[in-house]
């Protein structure tokens, strides 16, 4: 059976083919067994259709020719194809201009595997007779093609089932009879050892076999197997009849014919056991099974060593113990970060344990297949000497690819240590170090890990020495500890150097934004400095996993000193600081005395200092939580009891601070809350006056640098995710170790797709893939998005969310080619590590830029100068009155910014113009000279200043009337007001780098009256201005577009709810004023009681009841607020009669309100206040279109429709001045209003209310007349009918 | 005594805690207060007495978002014509002054909160104070 992969058989067998077909100038296929489809079917094929040889196939049960051949071994020639009844496929033959066929049995060592078939089209001749030994002879090729790569597939498998690793032996011994079994294609094979102290053969496995008697134990040189042991040499019996030293008890006498392939397993030169195979017939093994089982045998030996070796360790009990003690002594070295001093130690227990005169020990860096120099040496050497280089032809460099250790008696006799070598120049090198050193014997040790070589031991004697197996196994197991102690500490040191580079990064990343610990003590002394005398203080910082003390900051006679000292803390009898710390409480000394006798220096730490006591010394812990982080101490020299009590608070919170600070400083972690991030922000970058911040390719760039320190990133990608448009693109990627341009397609945004980025993004989890399988089956190519990728699939997959908070920023991936499960525990952590401190520093970068582009302005001025500050907020203010201004209309605009700028400008000399983009004129949109108001003609842009700062978008500043009048003197300007003026500042207003207008604020007199400030104030107001402005702008635009009802109606719903909400809260204000308006009063009682000479308690108890149940009123009030109200059933009549009545009360006695209404109107369903709300919006329609006097008349009734519908019809006129025909279709439209300080939504609400409730507005009007509303609503009847 | 006690004034206010508070707060100044809590009652009251000064409210029924009720009597008040004052205390907003003052002829429109500010007292008193003084 073909058991190697389909694809590398076809792979093999297509230039065979090839060959064939040119050979026999003919069509050729060769069909074999196809294991997963458990059919035969074309492996390889010339001169056929593809069709064909794609469809064509045969189930081994079938009845064909080929199943036939198959099963009988036989060669068949096919001479007519369309007379053969057992042909399957006739048509295609046909098609195919096929006449004959031959078809010739492909075998594997006598068993048959396939088919070789070749095809004879209808215009050839052939002579089978003579053709048929060269097709013979080109299927024995084909078989050993065939053969070969089911060798290659079987040693292949085999190496690795008996290589995993083993700890019992008869469980290896099954797994190399097993692996014999299948490379040799045989049932019967043994497994012997050499065992005990003769020698003796021991069977440790065999396969049953009926002809053998199962013989368990053959003396050394009994036996083929013991022949073999005693030999050495493998043996392949044809016929073991030929073999007199064939002895009877192994096989069963009966079996005449019986073939044998035996092999000795070696193990360093010494026979340890024999494999023996032997199957019916003769000849059953030839010199290519007995490679194949040479190098199972070499397998096996390996393997069973390895299993000695762990076996041994068990048995001697000497070399053991010693062992034990070296393993203590390593593992504990293991803690040691230094390779180097764990080398030496090792080196050091070697000398001991092996008895040697010197050691030298190099160590050996796999990586760069460099020697790390110098070596360790522990001994006396006779000759100082200094290794540089070493050189190819050195013991060192020839030893350290040996796997075993050389022992070697005499050194004079190997020329490794005895012959000259080439390489050195100077005198040293060039005599041996065995005869400088005077050694006699030494033992090369490898120290390799996994195979590999780390390092190589010299053990040196300066006598001779004999190396007893004992002696020998001891030091074998020594380098084996060995190494086992230094991979250990090299992977303690390759942690340690993770996590440095790990907080490197996080401190790179995020210093950016936050103030380091010495700016934040800083910041702690300068503000302490003010409340309290600094020039004796100190901060000690207290680290509670090392417990060290160290000073940061100090300050002596108000000098800053640099204390660098560390002092580890015990906590000693009378350290001030430390007993801070212990107590956790603040420490006051007021007296010299006490402070002598606690020991005092200005320098912590110094214990018999000469100088100076202090009188009075003070200590505060910085406490967070129940931790301490360090201690603020201050001191003086001049007076005793200097710190009072408020000192003490004072430091003490300032200590907090400190505390909080600092452990924010510390745990950027907390950065996670975006709030505290943001204010933190904000903060910061007041305080911040400049300072580079890393933009975010330069972000991913330090992900990409760093984590190339950690990872393996010759796969490696960063993705970002836009939230909003649901796009995941590339930023950087590296693809087999080359960076890739993103900007190329593929890398470019993608939407909404179903990848695995996409996929992280959306479950906010790693994706981890192990396989090669499992990458397949998720879909893969090393340029994202590339669905037909057909080339080499990865075989391990990560990546990981960059989150912060709920946000996913993007992804961060990385994966290797040919290795499953690469990525172990802390590559994950480590890459989740890497993605977090990304996504924490895209985000600042971000935020920061945020606040930066919207406060840019703003902070510069708070920055610059505080007494701005008073004048900025004002302009903030400023802004968002503005802001909140779109409706307004230009005019009012203009009126707007200029009542209110007064605050921080001079209004009255100032003006607003507008540049009309389309027909290039300059408007004065108001003007102000000397606090009048003046007009000054709109133009054609010309070259006045207004349009030198249209033209260049820059302020202009003029400190100067002489400067001013300078200024227009340059060719071609124009004053075109005829007044040069004295101080001048303008400011171009801009939307998005257009310039819509100017802003200029002047005085006709006075020089410098501005400053920079005040231009920069300008240019802020006038960015305000120009952005409301804009929006005002295309508010108007809107509002002509916003007609389209259709769309407004969609904004009812909620708008709806809010609007009546709106109408109860008017009534509920004035409830409220009911309930609560009283409490006043009541206080008033109670104070003028109290201010009595006696006060009478029974009254002032009185009035509190009075307020308790006020109280208690309104939150009652608050709870009916809070359900919406229903339909109910309401009576027009007493709605507009109370309409009427509240009509009159808010109006002037000249406007005559009149009702007429019929008694009997049938109730409407709606809800009362919404109803009342869209009449009322009618009837002050009509009295605000009266303008002085005049009527308003109101008349309701009931209207029956010709199809017998109940409506009832009201109808309200007044005698306004009616409206207009433009307005007409416009006076519904949302938000559109005549009158100033309306929002305009009142009828376009009321036509939605009584639309709500099936009826319909419509109204007449007559310019200078009035106007009249006709409203038609269904009465309560009519909807309970229509349900 | 001053002429304060003998001046007599009716509390027109459907709302307990105002007619408590008035009452309280003016007897204290030595009037003689009567309070009445609906228009009926305050109508009987109008119409079979006379008041040197009246205080009232506009809605007297609470829950009716369109009742002036305060407003007819404030008519009924004046259409007798003896010179008494009339005071009308609202928990409307200040937008109903002119009609009030103009149209109804109220001799003076207080707001039971005033916007931005709270019932004061003291100026309560003295407007009342300044109002009876007029009469005299």
């Amino acid at each position: 059976m073909i058991t190697s992969k389909q694809s590398s058989i076809k792979q093999f067998l297509a230039p065979t083919v090839e060959v064939i077909s040119q050979v026999l100038e003919l069509p050729v296929s060769i069909w074999l067994f196809e294991q997963t489809k458990k059919q035969y079917r074309i492996f390889a094929s010339i001169g056929l259709s593809n069709e064909y040889v794609d469809l064509a196939f045969l189930d081994p049960n079938e009845t064909s020719v080929l199943t036939n051949v198959l099963n009988t071994g036989q060669t068949k020639y096919v001479t007519d194809i369309q007379s053969e009844k057992n042909w399957k496929y006739k048509s295609e033959a046909l098609r195919m201009n096929l006449k004959s066929a031959v078809f010739e049995p492909l075998l594997i060592k006598k068993r048959i595997v396939g088919v070789l078939d070749i095809y004879i089209p209808k215009n050839k001749d052939f002579l089978f007779e003579e053709k048929k030994h060269i097709i013979k002879s080109l299927a024995n090729q084909i078989s050993a093609v065939l053969r070969q790569i089911n060798n290659l597939t079987l040693l292949n498998e085999v190496n690795l089932y008996i290589s995993t690793e083993l700890k019992k032996s008869p469980d290896l011994f099954d797994r190399i009879m097993q692996s014999a079994q299948k490379v040799l294609n045989c049932e019967h094979v043994s497994v012997f050892l050499v065992e005990g102290e003769n020698n003796d053969l021991v069977r440790k496995a065999s396969s049953p076999s009926p002809s053998d008697l199962q013989r368990e134990r053959f003396k050394s040189g009994e036996g083929l197997a013991g022949l073999v042991a005693q030999n050495g040499e493998s043996l392949i019996v044809s016929d073991v009849r030929d073999f007199p030293e064939f002895l009877p008890g192994m096989f069963n006498p009966d079996v005449e014919e019986r073939s044998m392939l035996l092999i000795p397993i070696k193990l360093d030169n010494n026979i340890v056991g024999v494999i023996s195979a032997d199957m019916d017939g003769l000849g059953g093994f030839d010199e290519q099974d007995n490679i194949l089982l040479e190098v199972l045998a070499m397998q096996a030996g390996i393997a069973i060593q390895n299993v000695n070796l762990f076996q041994k360790e068990h048995t001697q009990a000497l070399a053991l113990s010693e062992l034990n003690r070296i393993a203590q002594q390593l593992i504990a070295i293991e803690e040691s970060s230094d390779i180097k001093n764990l080398l030496k130690r090792i080196a050091e227990v070697a000398k001991k344990v092996l008895n040697a005169d010197l050691i030298e020990l190099y160590e050996y860096n796999t990586k760069k297949k460099k020697f790390v120099l110098p070596q360790i040496t522990v001994g006396e050497k006779l000759k100082t000497s200094f290794i540089e280089e070493i050189f190819a032809d050195n013991a060192v460099w020839q030893l350290i690819n040996y796997p075993d250790p050389l022992f070697e008696e005499n050194v004079k006799n190997n020329p490794i240590f005895a012959d000259p070598y080439s390489g050195g120049k100077g005198e040293n090198s060039q005599e041996r170090f065995i005869i400088r050193e005077k050694i006699k014997s030494t033992a090369a040790i490898p120290i390799r890990i996994n195979k590999e070589s780390i390092g190589l031991m010299f053990a040196n004697y300066r006598e001779y020495q004999t190396f007893s197996t004992e002696k020998k196994e001891l030091i074998q197991l020594f380098a084996n500890q060995a190494a086992i102690a230094i991979k250990n500490a090299r992977l303690y040191n390759e942690v340690i150097r993770r996590r440095q580079i790990l907080i490197e990064i996080g401190q790179k990343l995020t210093e950016q934004i936050y103030l380091n610990e010495k700016e934040i003590l800083d910041l702690i002394y300068k503000q302490a400095s003010k409340l309290i005398d600094t020039s004796n203080m100190s901060i000690a910082l207290y680290d509670e996993k090392t417990n060290y003390i160290h000073f940061a900051l100090a300050y002596l006679f108000g000098r800053c000193v640099d204390i660098k000292e560390e002092i580890e803390w015990e906590p000693r009898k009378g350290g001030k600081t430390e007993q801070v710390i212990k107590n956790k409480k603040y420490l006051l000394l007021s007296t010299k005395r006490a402070i002598k006798k606690r020991g005092f220096s200005p320098i912590p730490g110094l214990e018999n200092s000469e100088g100076k006591i202090a009188c009075s010394w003070l200590g505060v812990p910085m406490l967070l939580g129940n931790r301490v982080l360090g201690v603020i101490a201050n001191h003086n020299y001049d007076y005793e009891h200097y710190y009072s009590k408020d000192d003490i608070k004072i430091l003490q919170a300032l200590a907090n601070q400190a505390g909080i600070a600092l452990e924010n400083s510390r745990l950027y972690d907390n950065l996670k809350n975006l709030n505290n991030r943001q204010k933190a922000l904000v903060e910061i970058s007041s305080k911040l006056t400049s300072g580079i911040r890393l933009k975010e390719t330069e972000i991913y760039e330090l992900i990409y640098e760093e984590a190339s320190k950690l990872l393996n990133m010759e796969n490696f990608s960063i993705a970002l995710h836009d939230q909003e448009k649901n796009t995941v693109w590339f930023v950087l990627a590296s693809v087999k170790g080359e960076r890739v341009d993103v900007t190329k397609p593929g890398w470019g945004p993608r939407e909404g797709g179903i990848g695995k980025t996409e996929t992280i993004i959306q479950n906010k989890k790693k994706l981890l893939l192990q396989t090669h399988e499992e990458v397949k089956n998720r879909g893969f190519s090393p340029t994202p998005g590339d669905k037909d990728y057909k080339g080499e699939m990865a075989s391990s997959w990560l990546g990981v969310p960059m989150i912060v908070g709920e946000r996913v920023l993007g992804v961060i991936a990385n994966y290797c080619y040919g290795q499953d499960y690469y990525f172990k525990k802390d590559d994950i952590e480590i890459m989740q590590a890497l993605a977090d401190q990304a996504a924490i520093a895209i985000d600042n970068t971000r935020l920061f830029i945020q606040l930066e582009d919207i406060n840019k302005e703003q902070w510069n001025l708070v920055n610059q100068l505080e007494k701005v500050n008073r004048r900025q907020d004002l302009l903030v203010s400023f802004g968002s009155q503005l802001g909140s201004r779109i409706r307004y209309g230009e005019t009012e605009l203009f009126n707007f910014i200029h009542e209110q700028a007064h605050e921080f400008m001079d209004t009255d000399n100032m003006y607003i113009a507008i540049y009309d983009n389309t027909n290039d004129i300059v408007r004065f949109g108001l003007a102000y000279k000397n606090g009048e108001k003046i007009e000054i003609p709109s133009r054609k842009a010309g070259r006045g200043r207004t349009e030198e700062i249209i033209r260049t978008g820059e302020p202009i500043f003029i400190a100067t009337r002489k400067e001013s009048e300078e200024w227009y003197k340059q060719p071609g300007r124009i004053d075109y007001i005829e007044d040069p003026l004295a101080s001048w500042i303008g400011v171009p207003m801009k939307v998005e780098n257009k310039v819509i207008g100017v802003i200029a604020s002047y005085h006709p007199t006075k020089d410098n009256l501005y400053s920079k400030n005040d231009l920069e104030i300008l240019q802020s107001m006038a960015d305000l201005a120009a952005i409301t402005l804009e929006n005002a702008r295309l508010y108007r635009e809107l509002d002509e577009k916003i007609l389209e009802l259709e769309k407004a109606q969609e904004k009812i719903a909620e708008s709806q709810t809010v609007i009546t909400r709106t109408s109860i809260a008017a009534d509920f204000v004035h409830r409220l004023n009911n309930l609560a308006g009283t409490i006043p009063i009541w206080v008033d009682q109670i104070s003028d009681n109290l201010s009595t000479d006696i006060p009478n308690f029974d009254d002032i108890k009185k009035y509190l009841d009075k307020i308790q149940s006020n109280t208690d009123g309104l939150l009652r009030a608050a709870e009916q607020l809070k359900a919406l109200p229903q339909p109910q059933l309401v009576d027009i009549k007493d709605t507009l009669e109370a309409l009427v009545r509240q009509t009159r009360v808010q109006t002037s006695e000249k406007i005559e309100i009149a009702l007429e209404c019929t008694e009997t109107l049938q109730p409407i369903n709606a809800i009362a206040s919404e109803l009342a709300n869209a009449l009322w919006t009618i009837i002050e329609n009509g009295i605000d279109a009266i303008s002085d006097e005049g009527k308003l008349f109101l008349k309701a009734m009931p209207f029956i429709e010709k199809d017998g519908r109940e409506w009832i019809k009201i109808q309200i006129t007044d005698s306004g001045k009616g409206i207009s025909k433009e307005q007409m279709d416009k006076i519904f439209s949302p938000f559109y209003t005549t009158k100033t300080g309306h929002l305009g939504y009142g009828l376009w609400r009321a036509k939605n209310i009584i639309e709500k409730l099936k009826g319909n507005i419509k109204f007449e009007s007559q310019e200078g007349k009035g106007t009249t509303f006709f409203i038609h609503l269904p009465s309560s009847m009519e909807v309970m009918k229509n349900g | 005594m001053d002429n304060k006690t003998k001046a007599s004034i009716l509390v027109v206010d459907d709302q307990d805690n105002w007619r408590e508070a008035l009452t309280d707060l003016l007897s204290n100044e030595g009037y003689t207060v009567k309070s009445v809590s609906c228009f009926d009652d305050a109508k009987y009251e109008i119409e079979q007495k006379q008041f040197n000064l009246y205080i009232l409210d506009i809605r007297l029924v609470d829950t009716d978002v369109f009742n002036i009720q305060g407003l007819e009597l404030l008519r009924l008040i004046k259409e007798k014509n003896v010179g008494s004052k009339v005071v009308i205390l609202t928990g409307y907003a200040e937008s109903i002054r002119d009609g009030v003052l103009d149209r109804y002829k109220a001799d003076a429109l207080i707001l039971k909160v005033p916007e931005r500010s709270r019932f004061n007292s003291k100026e309560f008193i003295k407007k009342i104070q300044e109002l009876l003084q007029d009469k005299n």
